[in-house]
């Protein structure tokens, strides 16, 4: 990129190119006209390219070097890397990074035990990071000219030494005005949703889910804002009683209140709906939700609004776009599926010659079917590949009849039924008698249909019937499945659908761990750092074999297993594989 | 910053204890074994500086211990996707500078990997059969292909390894090296750099974040504190 600007000049005809000469030579010797001046929107925009992407105005990497002498340059260096998008800072690996806030930077050094009271109690981190916390570190308001100079030479604006890991970095004027100017508006005023008294939040469903397990959701997202609200309130009432501490975070305990979007019809319309229930009331955060199809529309709303949609119960995430977005998923759903399915099969001795993918043409059945495709091209090149699209529940189970049953089945059969499991294990029922047994070895079906499968009477096929299965194995014990199971019982929530029960209580408790650690710092990223953060810290209740995050990840599980039927297996299923992570 | 009398007094006396006691090695937690801290005197560097907490010297941003590891006979993925013995590869007699890192970390890692890119072209002036290998503690979020992309932002050479694989196995491994971190989050990893001169268990083992002249100075000590270099 270096030199680019230069050589694009150079390549522009003579009038152009005197007309931009000349311009230039007003910046360069014209410091009256100041590529940013404080607060012009253009130069916090480049700021703000600066701080998230470490790309001066020009668009050239710049070099920084650390305390004690390493270099770095480009991306690695840039501030949201260890300051974070919502200039919180972070705190890893034994490093504690301070905030850099608008409102910190720019006034004097405020001792605040409250936001840096987790990492001090809840973290697990060494004896020199609880000691950095404990530095109090005073120092006046920085102004542009001193936060110029902790930036280029590592000192605060009490003459302090910076950390060593704190690049010291040689930018250029412009690129620091710039810098300073995106600083002043970092994370100034509260994003919309909160206030003194309330929070508010939003579960998102569709007509277009399943009745009961929607109810099941709600039921769930019901008991936990009640049970979140008589504790705030028992918080609230008694301010100047203070075990543990408690009067200190009196600002943070905000009633939780829920908004049941409720989205009807097709999908092309959620957007239009979600628009008019955000306008009515703005909310601070989405939690957990479950609709019928992609969660694709509710994905660009929130990416749209910076609006962090926290673990919704869905097998559709938004897979397609560069860079993390704001809603945060269990894993890639039906995607992975396929993925695994694919790898596991090319770890097989007996590669497959032929394989035959019958799929619907809804998300259901096309994404799975597409991301199997390409996945099977690249892992299995040797075996042939013929996709069957077909629209309606009547040419699913003629397909699946035809394909069993002919005189030269596939070695391997790949359904992605969509909504009609239930029919295609029973046109599958119909047709084992027929089926030739020896040459069609597998049939496979998704995650979805396991639970129909179990509810069936059982099958016989001549051919071992698998299921792709992104969740954890019923015979591993999670201590906490007992913790939440109890509590379902005292709030009497039914429990109906155990895994998406827990899922969405595992929304909850990640919403309710992000709002307990930011305190009244309320901005939606850096709910989202939070949450990256603490993800993994052992808060999975055994839906998921390990449910993680870190900086910009965004699926928190990342393998499958392959199972099959077996009526002696704990839950009447087990795993013919390992965990495959594609 | 004056040096106290008080603290000139107390450093000799421990210093003469250490020399009369010297610290027995006792199994650790995480299945090494490790000989308490002994404190590194590097050039430049003395005792009463040391003690008085760096008064003239710049006062190094790591520590240093010896230790005493064998690492796992698991099978690992290089950013090619091939597979790669650990056991297999760690028995050659070459040197061998080891730190874990993971590509979406942000604050401590780039600084371990740059330190170590900085530290390639001196490292292999000193023995050129040197090998540099950055295990990932987020296997299943490091697929070989976001390795090599992380990689290629350090300009590594042939000798620099990344490695990935199976969560179960870079456990065995993090918990082979004294590496473990709490509660399982790699958020509470720690910034961990293994040197060894050649195969066998004794490693030389920094936490922090050394220069990249005190790496050097660190692995041309565990060069000629082995004999020679290579062997």
């Amino acid at each position: 990129m270096r030199g680019y600007g230069l050589r694009r000049l150079l390549k522009c005809d003579t009038q152009f190119r005197v007309s931009a000469i000349m311009i230039l030579f007003a910046f360069a010797f014209g410091p009256q006209v100041a590529v940013a001046q404080e607060g012009a929107p253009a130069g916090i925009e480049r700021g703000r390219q600066l701080y998230r992407q470490g790309l001066t105005a020009s668009g050239d990497a710049f070099g920084c070097t650390t305390g004690n002498g390493i270099a770095l340059s480009g991306a690695p260096i840039s501030c949201v890397n260890c300051h974070r998008p919502s200039g919180f800072g972070s705190s890893e690996g034994g490093k504690y990074v301070p905030p850099i806030t608008g409102p910190l930077l720019f006034a004097p050094r405020e001792l605040n035990r409250n936001r840096i009271f987790y990492k001090m109690f809840k973290e697990a981190q060494p004896a020199q990071f609880a000691a950095r916390l404990r530095e109090p570190k005073m120092r006046p308001a920085y102004t542009p000219a001193t936060l110029s100079r902790a930036i280029r030479e590592g000192m605060d604006s009490s003459g302090q030494k910076l950390e060593s890991e704190m690049p010291r970095c040689d930018l250029q004027s412009s690129d620091m005005e710039n810098l300073v100017a995106y600083l002043k508006t970092l994370s100034v005023a509260y994003d919309p949703g909160v206030d003194s008294e309330t929070v508010h939040l939003a579960t998102v469903v569709s007509d277009g889910a399943d009745p009961r397990r929607r109810e099941a959701v709600l039921q769930t997202v019901h008991a936990f804002f009640d049970w979140m609200n008589t504790r705030a309130e028992g918080h609230r009432s008694r301010p100047n009683f203070s075990p543990n501490y408690h009067s200190d975070f009196k600002n943070s305990f905000q009633r939780w209140q829920l908004h049941v979007w409720d989205l009807h019809g097709p999908a092309s319309t959620w957007n239009e709906q979600i628009e008019a229930e955000y306008r009515r009331q703005p909310v601070f955060a989405v939690v957990s939700g479950l609709v019928g199809g992609p969660w694709d529309p509710v994905a660009r709303f929130c990416d749209a609004k910076h609006l962090p949609c926290v673990f919704p119960n869905t097998e559709l995430p938004r897979t397609s776009q560069s860079g993390p977005g704001y809603s945060l998923y269990f894993s890639r759903g039906l995607e992975l599926e396929a993925e695994a399915l694919a790898g596991f099969l090319a770890a097989n001795p007996n590669q497959p010659g032929l394989i035959v993918q019958i799929h619907t043409r809804d998300a259901d059945g096309l994404v799975p079917a597409e991301a199997f495709a390409r996945a099977a091209k690249a892992q299995i090149p040797g075996a042939q590949l013929r996709d069957l699209s077909v629209s309606g529940e009547q040419e699913l189970c003629r397909e699946v009849r035809r394909v069993t049953t002919s005189e030269h089945p596939p070695d391997v059969l790949v359904l992605w039924p969509g909504k009609y499991s239930a029919p295609v294990l029973a046109a599958l029922s119909e047709a084992a008698p027929s089926v030739k047994s020896g040459k069609l070895k597998i049939v496979t079906l998704p995650a979805g249909a396991l639970e129909v499968a179990q509810l069936h009477k059982p099958l016989v096929l001549p051919a071992d019937l698998l299921f792709t299965y992104p969740y954890e194995l019923p015979t591993v014990y999670y201590p906490r499945v007992f913790l939440v199971r109890q509590w379902m019982h005292s709030r009497k929530v039914d429990r109906v659908y155990p895994r998406l029960q827990f899922q969405t209580y595992y929304a909850l408790t990640m919403l309710q761990f992000g709002l307990d650690q930011i305190l009244d710092d309320f901005f939606r990223d850096y709910l989202v750092e939070v949450i990256e953060h603490e993800a993994e810290s052992h808060l999975d209740n055994g839906t998921h074999p390990s449910l993680a995050l870190g900086p910009g990840q965004r699926f928190a599980s990342k393998g499958a297993y392959i199972v099959k039927l077996d009526a002696a297996a704990q839950d009447g299923f087990r795993a013919v594989s390992g965990w495959i992570v594609p | 910053m004056t040096v106290k009398p008080v603290a000139v007094v107390t450093a000799l006396a421990v210093g003469a204890l250490a020399a009369a006691f010297p610290p027995q090695a006792r199994p650790s937690r995480t299945g090494g074994t490790v000989r308490p801290a002994v404190h590194v005197l590097l050039p430049g560097q003395n005792h009463i500086a040391a003690a008085a907490g760096a008064g003239n010297a710049e006062a190094k941003n790591y520590t240093a211990t010896q230790a005493s590891y064998s690492p796992p006979d698991v099978t690992l993925i290089d950013r090619s996707g091939k597979p790669v013995q650990l056991a297999a590869l760690l028995h050659q007699p070459r040197p061998v500078l080891l730190e874990f890192v993971f590509t979406s970390c942000t604050t401590i890692c780039p600084i371990l990997s740059a330190t170590f890119s900085q530290g390639q072209k001196d490292v292999a002036q000193i023995s050129p059969d040197y090998l540099m290998i950055s295990i990932s503690i987020d296997p299943e979020y490091d697929t070989p292909a976001r390795l090599d992309a992380y990689a290629r932002r350090y300009h590594p050479g042939e000798n620099w390894l990344f490695l990935t694989g199976k969560k179960k196995d870079v456990f065995q491994v993090l918990k082979a090296f004294g590496a473990l971190y709490q509660s399982d989050n790699k958020m509470y990893h720690r910034p961990y750099t293994f040197l060894r001169a050649r195969s066998g268990p004794a490693w030389r083992r920094l936490e922090g974040h050394p220069s990249s002249n005190d790496l050097l100075d660190e692995y041309r000590g565990i060069i000629s504190a082995s004999g020679s270099a290579g062997k």
